[in-house]
């Protein structure tokens, strides 16, 4: 597939990535770590400008919550380099990284107040008593639990003691905040204002931030930029558009939201579209961009549900057989107030997601189970994946 | 039986289970424990007399069928008249004090490798603290006297060795006592101490690491006052005990060694004065409660203002 072309990007865009006098901030270079002979992380290589917010994506045992750990340093390295703002961290014990990391289980001390938690980081580096105290109530006016200060973590509901874990970072004014699944313990209400409010902070204080998240849809809605792992590799990085729009792989186009996955061969392979042939349902899917492939490769076609529209007639000026149609019958129907989800059923047996939005106050569906329907989608939404 | 009143009979069935679970823990201390303190402080403030039993009854029918109670409050202001009982508390005191040290210091470090120990080993690790229990607690004190000896395992392999020439004195001293007595009572430290360091989550001390904390500073601000009800539970389970023990002071110790135990053995045993040594029970365990239930307020206190 041809990378796509980035529009025109204007001055205030925040993309250092793709300027190539930019210097990394965060370099991971051919990092592996093996416990025994598991690979957990398996050579990594990753660049990480100055104020991203970079999340790491994948499901559990993908080695997201290890990358991160290393960077930490409560793993060592067992190949590879890491380098911040220049130096080299692989024999930097954690206590000297300047680097923080909120945990996952926030890991707050049980015997300490909100304000000592949130000054220990300080007292560490041997500020006087006031600096601290004063910074310390900066932090807790931050995260909005000033009145809070004397309590001790198990006094707080599971919110704000997300919020001291994040202060007692903060406050360290790291060069890299790292966050382990730092809406995990939340629930879903929480969550969401959380994300916005992660946002704000890491932007108002032009940090660095490098978060786990097996959640794409948290990781799409905070992120500059994405980086899908699995088995220990990082299989794509890109701004959440890009890979939700262009995932490189099969792995990736499921991962990241839903989608529909069709096989075939290429049939025409232009610099200006390209045709594939499907394995089933004698149906085939013409693209409008180039694929990076010769004819007659097997590929794999990637559809969002929610870039196919469906109907009961057969469209305007199509027959049977043209590309981008296939012919199904309903077989579930999802509603979820603003969309519903229609499974359809190919002659094939492959079932089809396709979601449509709900424009319209509806009392009566206009399509039902098991009517015949037809499913279209423009030359702009296959993917064409040849991994 | 309508239903519900068959709901309420289940209802009544499981109140009387859980109370009957309760009770019968319970019926074991007041049978086993505070029935025989009660005999006990009753011997204390009687007098002592030569008969079987050997002190006089504290209630009895007068001549004139008047009840008649006396209390003899002399016992008690003997053990303060006589400097013996004070210096034997004392000394016990201390013995029993340094011992619990020992046993921390040495303890500590063990419990923290067995909590840290790949789990795995954990399990093993635990059964070989236990694995004296297996043996008679005499026996094991026996052992120390085989070990101790003049001529006994210690020295004749230092003798050996040609380190000493002469024997060295050991059985018999106020060292072999603390010996016994670290030696004994060190599983009762370490099992606690075990058990809240194994509770402690590691990644608290990662958290502290990434804040800056060097190791060394994170085992004092962190792990030492997380492993607090550990160390406070373990010194207790040694120091009550130690402050008592009779056999090992009567083993291992020498004539000079001082403890409580030994005092309060002769009083019964070779002066047959009931009274008084029921006397310097209670006392015992007056000095060794009181305290105790002072830390144990004073520390609920404190957590409660932290609620």
């Amino acid at each position: 597939m041809v990378a796509p072309q980035p529009a025109e990007r204007s001055a205030a865009r925040f993309e250092p990535w793709i300027d190539p006098n930019e210097k990394p901030f965060i370099e991971i270079k051919r990092v592996t770590k093996t416990f025994g002979d598991f690979y957990a992380v398996d050579d990594v290589s990753l660049d990480i400008y100055r104020g991203e917010f970079f999340s790491l994506l994948g499901g559990s045992g993908c080695g997201k919550t290890t990358l991160l750990r290393l960077i930490a340093g409560f793993e060592r390295l067992t190949e590879g380099q890491i380098i911040i703002d220049g130096d080299d961290l692989a024999d930097m014990p954690p206590h000297r990284r300047p680097v923080n990391m909120m945990f996952q289980s926030y890991a707050l001390f049980p015997h300490m107040s909100l304000a000592r938690n949130i000054g220990f980081g300080l007292r560490q580096e041997g500020l006087a008593p006031l600096e601290i105290k004063r910074r310390v109530g900066e932090a807790l006016e931050l995260v909005k639990l000033g009145p809070l200060a004397r309590r001790k973590p198990h006094q707080l509901s599971g919110g704000q003691r997300q919020r001291v874990a994040l202060a007692r970072c903060l406050v360290k004014r790291p060069k890299v905040l790292l966050l382990d699944e730092p809406l995990a313990a939340l629930d879903r209400k929480l969550r969401e204002e959380t994300q916005f409010e992660l946002v704000n902070i890491q932007e108002e204080l032009n940090l660095t931030f490098v978060v786990v998240t097996h959640d794409q849809g948290e990781a799409m809605a905070m992120s500059t930029r994405v980086g899908v792992m699995d088995e220990g590799r990082i299989v794509q990085v890109g701004t959440p558009n890009e890979v939700y729009e262009y995932p490189n792989s099969r792995f990736v186009a499921g991962f990241v939201g839903s989608v529909n996955l069709f096989d075939g061969v290429l049939v025409e392979s232009e610099a200006d579209h390209a045709l594939v042939e499907g394995a089933n349902d004698q149906v085939r899917f013409y693209v409008d961009h180039g694929v990076a492939a010769p004819t007659a490769a097997p590929v794999a076609v990637a559809i969002r549900p929610e870039k196919m529209a469906l109907s009961k007639d057969l469209p305007d000026g199509l027959a049977e057989g043209a590309p981008n149609l296939l012919k199904g019958k309903v077989d579930e129907i999802a509603y979820l107030g603003g969309q519903s989800i229609y499974v359809v059923e190919l002659a094939s047996g492959q079932m089809v997601r396709v979601s449509v939005p709900n424009t319209h106050r509806m009392t009566e569906l206009p399509i039902s189970w098991e009517d015949q329907v037809f499913i279209t989608w423009p030359a702009f939404a296959a993917v064409v994946l040849t991994d | 039986m309508s239903r519900q009143s068959a709901r309420r009979l289940t209802a009544w069935l499981s109140r009387r289970a859980r109370l009957g679970v309760v009770a019968v823990p319970y019926a074991w201390l007041l049978v086993f424990f505070a029935a025989p303190f009660l005999i006990v402080l009753k011997i204390s403030l009687s007098e002592p007399q030569f008969a079987q039993p050997p002190y006089a009854p504290l209630v009895q029918w007068g001549e004139d069928l008047a009840l008649e109670i006396r209390l003899n409050l002399a016992n008690y202001s003997f053990l303060t008249s006589d400097r013996l009982y004070w210096v034997a508390y004392l000394s016990s005191a201390k013995i029993a004090f340094f011992s619990t040290l020992i046993c921390l210091v040495i303890g500590y470090p063990m419990a923290y490798a067995i909590a840290r120990a790949d789990p795995r080993w954990r399990t093993g690790l635990l059964m070989l603290i236990i694995l004296p229990f297996w043996t008679s607690f005499l026996i094991r004190v026996y052992a120390w006297m085989g070990l101790l000896r003049d001529n006994g395992v210690i020295n004749n392999a230092l003798i050996w060795l040609g380190v000493i020439d002469q024997p060295v004195q050991m059985l018999q001293t106020d060292f072999a006592v603390y010996l016994g007595i670290t030696y004994s009572y060190l599983p009762f430290m370490i099992l606690p101490l075990f058990a809240s360091l194994q509770r402690l989550d590691s990644n608290l001390l990662e958290a502290a690491a990434d804040l800056g904390c060097p190791p060394w500073r994170t085992f004092l601000s962190i792990t030492l006052p997380l492993s607090l009800p550990g160390i406070i539970a373990g010194s207790l389970l040694v120091f009550i005990p130690a402050v008592g023990e009779f056999v090992i002071p009567a083993l291992l110790g020498g004539p000079e060694t001082l403890m409580i135990g030994r005092v309060l053995w002769d009083e019964f045993f070779v002066n047959r004065d009931w009274p008084l040594a029921s006397a310097v029970a209670i006392a015992m365990l007056l000095l060794l409660v009181l305290p105790i239930m002072l830390v144990q307020w004073l520390y609920s206190r404190e957590q409660e203002s932290d609620a």
